[in-house]
């Protein structure tokens, strides 16, 4: 047999720290205890293309008797028609419920559940996802209904139906939670404009037929448009020629996508409150920012790890929550996409302290931008996220669906080898000129769901406030749904 | 609470992932964890796994919101906030001068909750004093901080997952660190166990109450769940919630708070489980030097409060500007109680999947419902607990309608024998899931710590094994029967204002 030569995908070092103390000695601090540095090559997986173009990346684990492939499928709701958003979420979840020209809806579930399998479809925003999970003994057999699922769904009518109605009422449902609330406007005014910014109505989701499924899924879900990850208990040669039988009837075929327009960064100052009647204001707050794949990424993560996304020890937190009790949940996050990025900083707040919350993340924030950060904080954020970068290889599942991703994203293959550099690399000028760049607390997005008329201060004192009504959607939706029964049951 | 509710039934479910098919692996477990009691009684667990270098640690005392007395409703959580503050060491930069201006902080502070309490009509001009002194000695005491150097230090080392979590039944602590920090671990957790320092008292105070807010009052869920609880018992801690009614809440007072952990946080009452790429005798050598010494102390006698048979149903309903969705519960003994084991299998027949019973009826075919999920075991494991059901209805579906198919439902349990396909589809499932937790070092420290903890023995994960085994279409029948009744459960629903 062949001998498996395991490459690694890159050296990983765990600083030592500043050896102030003999190790072993208890009667040294723990912020100056130093630590034998640590190397570690994590597996790397082997990447195979398929005779119809499929990708894999595989690699073997012997510990556990079990067998998990993951999928990423270059598609999302930002495909969407205009007039049928919601279509890829129905189209993912349909593929699963909807049987296949072989099986049965019921047939998947019970012969899958019976043998403590799972398979799922999903498909989100900008990525759909598939996944199966079997013991050892049931490679086979998990291999026949996923790929019957991804290759030749059914999209059953009534599943259909049922998938549809299950939608409404999650429509019906949204306005319950203020965060939801909040996250979602959000959003909405964001992208306002881009396919990204589209929620989904009673009108959209009735407009949808099982036609446009069988198109959806015809248009994207094809051998050369996804990528998997694969790993557990097999010997790699027999698994890569399973999966050329088990997908040889799957003919690579071109893939045409119009892309979806970028959003716009148009930085505006603009005030959006949506009225609920809770003792606790939920505030959103921030705009576009730079993406995954610019040099300024590096830098960028580090302020936010600084300012808010860094836990107790960022400057959103230690200010608000920790100094002042006035939340449990206030941070920021930052998340770099591969063509753009998004900021923003979350605070949830009684009613009476909803105006000073927002006044102090305002004033943090411009303080960041306008003063930087400290040499200390720089250092802790640095060696933080360093340190941390190890957990992202615990399992051999992880390291696949890394190199996945990697390749998903088109980011280069040294990409995690040069990570914990370009990290090392950030200087503090680096974090002076981006926070100059691109915070923009005067020119953000503000988003705030609670009671209004307890609140300590006007909103309007912050600039224009925009009403957000939140529908209640009883009557009109109700109608919808009947008229809708009708026309279904004519068919 | 939300977030620890889903904690709790994660755990409960987890009570019967045994493994018979891959038998091996059972062994292999029991084979593989090493257990260690040292002198003092503090537990250790370890397990061994080399995939990456790191490891992770979950530190737990048996003692959570079920051993307040009412008074102080919220202590177990808040002193669990409390203790990421610091020690005598950790976060201060000079604790004998800090002290003293902490001793002043706490003679205002109480003096300040003692007239709010009690009403008195305290003179307005003396009371703004009060509180322009303690923000003075809040911004003095600032000096002497080092905020939050605890997370700072695991954070600088690699440390993920620094967190903690309060249950009815259990406290733990919890990080994962690059594995040449096991000492930074051992160094920190035996000062926090000996020598805390609860400053910011009064602004962490502060933040739980956000954090009620967040998770209860602002939540339709959350306040339907507290109603839940609060009626499902009468006499057991377990009525009360976690984190605390507001009005004791925000009373609660550093001293209460101090001496809960004195009585509570003995190394005779911990249990510390360690997973990943270590070697067990170094290890070892390193607890036995940090903690060793903790003197161990006695502890309270075990709570004597039993909740009464219920004499008829009971139901709730909670108002709120949300859709309509409700709980159902039903008494039950819990672990060991062989019953207990019956409703884990009940529990997947019912809910488990598509193929369960209420996905198919409710959910498929009906269409009554969005969802219907059930939980055995809340809302702990020490005491006997609940059985519930979770249910959302789908417009215009009502509550009540969903509850008559339920318990129609409930009914076939008592009635009919469920399938030998059924049965053997659950244990085949639960074999699967003892697997797939096997993948994880944070999974496997949590589970060890919690068993051990909550049962006084983590075979009790294995043993698990024969137990669900043998559980027959009887016995299903007869614990339905006993149990699932209408005088026995309570009901609790949210409904639109």
């Amino acid at each position: 047999m062949r001998k498996v030569i395991i490459l690694s995908l890159f050296m990983m070092v765990v600083t030592g720290g500043v050896p102030h103390h003999i190790y072993g000695d208890m009667s040294g601090h723990p912020r100056d205890m130093s630590f034998t540095p640590l190397t570690f090559a994590p597996p790397k997986g082997d990447r195979i293309t398929l005779n119809n173009g499929m990708v894999l990346y595989v690699l073997e684990d012997q510990e556990l008797p079990l067998f998990n492939l993951s999928a990423v499928i270059r598609t999302g709701s930002i495909y969407d028609p205009t007039e049928r958003v919601g279509l890829a979420q129905l189209t993912g979840k349909v593929m699963r419920t909807g049987g296949t020209k072989l099986m049965e809806p019921d047939e998947i579930n019970d012969q899958l559940e019976y043998i403590a399998g799972s398979v799922e479809i999903g498909i989100g925003r900008e990525s759909g996802s598939a996944s199966l999970s079997v013991m050892k003994k049931d490679i086979d057999f998990g291999l026949k209904i996923f790929s019957d699922i991804l290759m030749n769904p059914r999209f059953d009518q009534s599943k259909l139906d049922l998938a549809k109605k299950q939608k409404i009422e999650a429509i019906r449902r949204r306005n319950d939670n203020p965060s939801d609330i909040a996250f979602r406007e959000f959003r909405r005014v964001l992208y306002k404009g881009n396919p990204r910014g589209r929620i989904s109505t009673f009108e959209s989701i009735n407009a949808i037929t099982r036609q446009d499924l069988i198109e959806f899924h015809d248009k994207f879900f094809r051998p050369g448009n996804m990528l998997f990850a694969v790993s557990g208990d097999f010997k790699k040669d027999v698994i890569i020629k399973k999966l050329e039988q088990t997908f040889q009837g799957w003919r690579k075929s071109p893939v045409s996508i119009t892309e979806a327009p970028l959003p716009e960064y148009s930085l505006k100052r603009s005030i959006h409150y949506a009225f609920k009647d809770v003792s606790q204001s939920t505030i959103v707050l921030g705009h576009l920012a730079v993406s995954k794949t610019d040099p300024d990424y590096y830098p960028f993560t580090v302020l936010n790890f600084i300012l808010g996304g860094g836990g107790f020890n960022s400057r959103l937190t230690s200010e608000i929550r920790s100094n002042r009790g006035l939340a449990y949940s206030v941070g920021s996050f930052y998340r770099g996409d591969v063509e753009y990025g998004v900021f923003a900083a979350i605070c949830m707040t009684k009613s009476s302290t909803t105006y000073q919350a927002i006044s102090l993340i305002e004033k943090i924030i411009t303080e960041t931008k306008e003063n930087g950060v400290t040499e200390e904080e720089l250092t802790w954020a640095k060696e933080s996220i360093i340190n941390k970068f190890i957990f992202t290889f615990t399992s051999s599942a992880s390291v696949v669906n890394q190199q996945m991703w990697l390749e998903y994203d088109k980011l280069p293959d040294d990409y995690l080898q040069k990570y914990q550099e370009n990290v090392s690399l950030v200087t503090h000028e680096d974090i002076r000129r981006v926070a100059k760049k691109y915070l923009h607390p005067d020119k953000s997005l503000f988003v705030i769901v609670g009671n209004g008329e307890a609140f300590d201060k006007p909103l309007s004192l912050l600039g224009e406030v925009t009403e957000i009504e939140l529908k209640n959607t009883d009557e009109s939706e109700a109608e919808v749904e009947i008229r809708n029964r009708k026309s279904t049951s004519d068919k | 609470m939300k977030s620890k509710r889903k904690c709790i039934a994660v755990f409960v479910l987890s009570i019967f992932f045994l493994m018979i098919s891959s038998g091996t692996w059972a062994v292999s477990l029991k084979e593989r964890v090493k257990e260690f009691t040292l002198e003092n009684g503090m537990k250790v667990l370890m397990l061994e796994r080399h995939f990456s270098p790191t490891v992770s640690f979950y530190m737990s005392f048996k003692v959570g919101a079920v051993d307040e007395h009412p008074m102080i409703s919220g202590t177990a959580h808040l002193l669990e906030h409390m203790l990421f503050k610091g020690t005598e060491t950790l976060g201060t930069k000079n604790y004998t001068e800090e002290k003293k201006i902490l001793d002043e902080i706490d003679r205002i502070a109480v003096k300040i909750d003692t007239d709010r309490i009690t009403g008195k009509k305290a003179d307005e001009k003396e009371t703004r004093k009060l509180k322009t002194d303690l923000a003075k000695l809040q911004e003095k005491h600032k000096k002497y901080v080092i905020k939050d150097e605890i997370d700072s230090i695991y954070s600088r080392n690699g440390g993920v997952g620094f967190n903690a979590s309060t249950g009815y039944d259990i406290t733990r602590y919890k990080v994962s660190l690059p594995s040449n920090r096991v000492e930074l671990w051992a160094k920190i957790e035996a000062d926090r166990m000996q020598n805390p320092v609860l400053r910011e008292f009064y602004s962490e105070r502060d933040v739980v109450m956000e954090e009620r807010r967040q998770r209860i009052d602002a939540t339709p869920e959350g306040r339907l769940f507290e109603n839940f609880m609060a009626h499902s018992f009468m006499v057991h801690p377990y009525r009360r919630p976690i984190i605390g009614w507001d009005s004791v809440l925000q009373f609660l007072n550093k001293n209460d708070t101090e001496k809960f952990f004195r009585t509570f946080y003995a190394p005779n009452n911990t249990v510390v489980a360690i997973v990943g790429d270590i070697d067990t005798a170094k290890v070892l050598n390193l607890i036995k030097r940090y903690f060793e010494d903790i003197p161990p102390q006695p502890l309270p006698p075990p709570i004597w409060l039993k909740e009464p048979e219920q004499q008829g149903e009971r139901r709730v309903v909670v108002r709120s500007d949300a859709n309509p969705r409700m709980i159902i519960g039903y008494h039950k003994p819990t672990v060991p109680d062989y019953e207990d084991y019956v409703f884990d299998v009940i529990d997947g027949i019912l809910s488990r999947g598509r193929t369960s019973r209420f996905y198919k009826r409710l959910i498929e075919k009906e269409k009554m419902a969005v969802s219907v999920e059930t939980v055995n075991g809340y809302p702990g494991a020490r005491f006997p607990n609940l059985f519930s059901i979770f249910a959302t209805p789908r417009h215009p579906h009502t509550n009540v309608e969903l509850e008559e198919v339920i318990y129609g439902e409930i009914d076939r349990l008592k009635k009919e024998p469920v399938t030998e396909r059924e049965l053997r589809r659950i244990k085949n499932q639960l074999q699967a899931d003892f697997v797939r937790r096997l993948k994880s070092n944070a999974g496997l420290a949590s589970m060890l710590s919690y068993y051990q903890t909550v049962t006084g023995d983590w075979r009790y994960i294995e043993d698990q094994l024969e137990i669900i085994e043998r559980v027959t279409p009887e016995d299903i029948m007869k614990v339905a029967g006993k149990y699932l009744t209408q005088k026995n459960r309570t009901v609790a629903q949210l409904m639109k204002e």
